[in-house]
């Protein structure tokens, strides 16, 4: 064996003994591939999984947001309506509020004038009650006057009652005289004229001293003319009896008085003896021509 | 094939020195190495020849 085959020999021992532990560290080092390639799958799976859970889970929330939204719009909607209302209310309540604190100013004025009102009144209130007592020392010694005078004054009723008695006994002997008057005046054609009142009236304040004197225009009667005129409408010469056209309706009454007339010329009396609603009838004396239907009748000569 | 050339008609024979030994060696640890690498490829991979 040559030297050369020797080296070469121990050259590709040395050789290949270096690489068998080179490929045998690299084999034993190198990494598994596979399983690196497993787990990176498994790995990717998962993650695919994870994805598509999470785009499920993104799916429902985004219809839960969109159905929230939906809702919170709807919240939105009925908020800013209940807003634009709210603003409408603020609006009248801030007029209601200038009104009211306009009123407060108007209430505050008059408050402020009723205060000085009230003031001026309470002074004059003070002033009031001063006088007021001395106005009640007066009323008492008023009072005692009082009293005194209504002791006097029921003294003079006492007498005024007895006064009033004698005149009422006077009046009715007055209307019995005046009714015995009336007849003896209608006789003749007259009538008594209204009296014209001459006693004083008695009233409470007035103090009567003594019982009153009725005057002579009181006691003596006034007279005036009736003044009836009329036609005669029929007559009885025979019976001396004759009919006028006026009757009670016109104020004749029996007993009473007419003069028969013709131009200016007296022709009798006629003396009344029964009375009709419109006519009546009379007996004829001092006849000094015999009368006609036509001639004048009246209660009075030469009345107009 | 000896350097010393060796009488024609013998028989050859291996020397079996040290450098027989050493390429042995050398054939066992390529060997070794080559069937750990085969294992390696088998428990890892699955196939030896293949891709997985």
């Amino acid at each position: 064996m040559s030297t050369l085959t020797k080296v070469l020999i121990i050259l590709l021992t040395v050789s290949s003994i270096f690489l068998c532990g080179i490929v045998a560290t690299y084999v034993a080092q190198a990494d598994n591939y596979k399983k690196l390639y497993d787990s990176g799958q498994a790995k990717v799976r998962s993650a695919q999984n994870d994805a598509r859970q999470a785009n499920d889970q993104f799916n429902k929330l985004k219809e839960t947001t969109q159905q929230e939204k939906a809702a919170l719009q709807a919240k939105i909607g009925v908020i800013e309506s209940e807003m634009i209302t709210l603003k409408n209310d603020l609006r009248t309540l801030e007029v209601e509020k200038n009104q009211a604190i306009n009123a407060m100013e108007n209430a505050n004025s008059l408050s402020k004038g009723l205060q000085e009102t009230t003031d001026n009144l309470q002074t004059l209130f003070q002033n009031k009650e001063t006088e007021l007592v001395k106005v009640a020392s007066e009323l008492t010694k008023e009072r005692n006057q009082n009293k005194e005078v209504t002791a006097a004054i029921l003294e003079k009723m006492a007498i005024i009652a007895q006064l009033e008695e004698q005149l009422n006994q006077l009046q009715k002997e007055k209307e019995n005289l005046q009714a015995k008057l009336v007849q003896v005046v209608r006789q003749y054609g007259k009538t008594m004229a209204k009296p014209t009142p001459s006693v004083p009236t008695v009233n409470d304040n007035v103090e009567v001293a003594s019982p009153p004197t009725p005057s002579k225009s009181a006691t003596v009667a006034k007279t005036r003319d009736i003044g009836l005129k009329g036609l005669i409408t029929q007559v009885d010469l025979k019976n001396s009896l004759a009919m006028i056209s006026v009757g009670a309706a016109d104020g004749v009454k029996d007993d009473m008085r007419f003069y028969v007339t013709r131009g200016d010329a007296f022709i009798c009396e006629l003396l009344i003896l029964d009375v009709d609603a419109e006519r009546a009838v009379g007996f004829l004396e001092r006849v000094q021509s015999p009368p006609k239907s036509g001639d004048n009748v009246s209660t009075n000569i030469g009345a107009k | 094939m000896s350097p010393n050339g060796q009488a024609k008609g013998k028989q050859v024979k291996a020397s079996h020195n040290i450098y027989t030994v050493v390429l042995a060696v050398a054939t066992g640890a390529v060997l070794a190495v080559a069937g750990f690498v085969l294992y390696m490829c088998h428990s890892q991979y699955g196939a030896i020849f293949k891709l997985p």
